[in-house]
């Protein structure tokens, strides 16, 4: 797995993996099954999400890929599908943008401890 | 993100950089040695291609997927790495792509009649009904979708998804 991450040009592969792990024995067996597999896969996407930061931080979200064409060359039903839970992290944020952020987490640093101070208050007076 | 493009020249600012930089760098090369190369580059070129209209970033996470009409309908769950791009069109509306190129689809625990089906040939194994078959099928994924932003920070967003395996 080491050497993948250093190539350039990249790998991708398809397998059938046989795993048994029973009494401490354990195996690991990948057949290649790439020729039963067509290239292309094309589908339909539909998701949601939520921005955090007032719409300046990461992003959560879900994507469900539901597949149109056939996966098998063999078999003319099978499709894939795949619900993904994402995240997207925006890198190299502008200079004016991360002045923003900066005064939301103060704002959001500030009203924490303002409920802090509220719930102090409020087991003293009781 | 400046202290991130460091490990390009390390070779020939080694002398120049500080015992906490030096540190900092040979963690980086270490964590990224398991990146795939695109993700690696995506985030070295990461200042510059962002702007006011584009957004780019790293998309990651966890999938879980199956294949239809097998016998099984157990889900894989994988890792998923990419980056993602994000571009404004007009008031709440984006156009999101990018490409995932880290990605496995497949589906988990074959019965041997899919296993024949997809071209698994198991026959010398003895302990064939203890364990479990797997297929994993390694894709790039690449979406095109639109995307449409709420003023509280939800979106939605639909369209294709464009694949390959090579």
């Amino acid at each position: 797995m080491l050497k993948e991450g250093l190539n350039l040009g990249v790998m991708y592969k398809a397998f059938i993996e046989y795993n048994y792990d029973i009494d401490g024995n354990s195996a690991r067996i990948r057949e290649n099954n790439k020729d039963f597999i067509n290239r292309m896969e094309v589908g339909a996407v539909a998701g949601m999400g939520y921005r955090l930061l007032k719409g300046l931080g990461w992003t959560i979200g879900v994507r469900y890929h539901y597949g149109f064409t056939n996966v098998y060359k063999n078999n003319f039903s099978a499709k894939n599908s795949s619900l993904f839970l994402k995240v997207n992290i925006p890198i190299g944020v502008s200079e004016d943008k991360k002045a923003a952020i900066d005064t939301i987490k103060d704002a959001n640093r500030e009203k924490k401890m303002e409920r802090k101070e509220a719930r102090k208050s409020k087991k003293n007076t009781h | 993100m400046s202290s991130l493009s460091q490990p390009i020249n390390l070779k020939n600012r080694i002398h120049s950089l500080d015992l906490k930089n030096y540190i900092f760098a040979l963690f980086f090369i270490l964590f990224t040695y398991n990146l795939q190369s695109q993700v690696l580059i995506a985030l070295l070129l990461g200042d510059k291609l962002n702007s006011g209209k584009i957004e780019f970033g790293l998309d990651g996470g966890l999938n879980y997927s199956s294949i239809s009409s097998l016998e099984t309908d157990n889900f894989k769950r994988d890792f998923n790495l990419g980056f993602y791009f994000d571009i404004k069109l007009k008031d709440h509306w984006y156009f999101n792509t990018g490409v995932l190129v880290k990605s496995s689809l497949g589906v988990d625990q074959l019965t041997t009649a899919d296993v024949a089906q997809l071209g698994g040939d198991f026959s010398n194994l003895v302990n064939a009904d203890s364990g479990d078959f797997t297929q994993k099928i390694s894709y790039f994924l690449v979406p095109t979708l639109a995307k449409y932003r709420f003023e509280n920070q939800f979106y939605v967003e639909g369209g294709p998804q464009f694949g390959g395996h090579v």
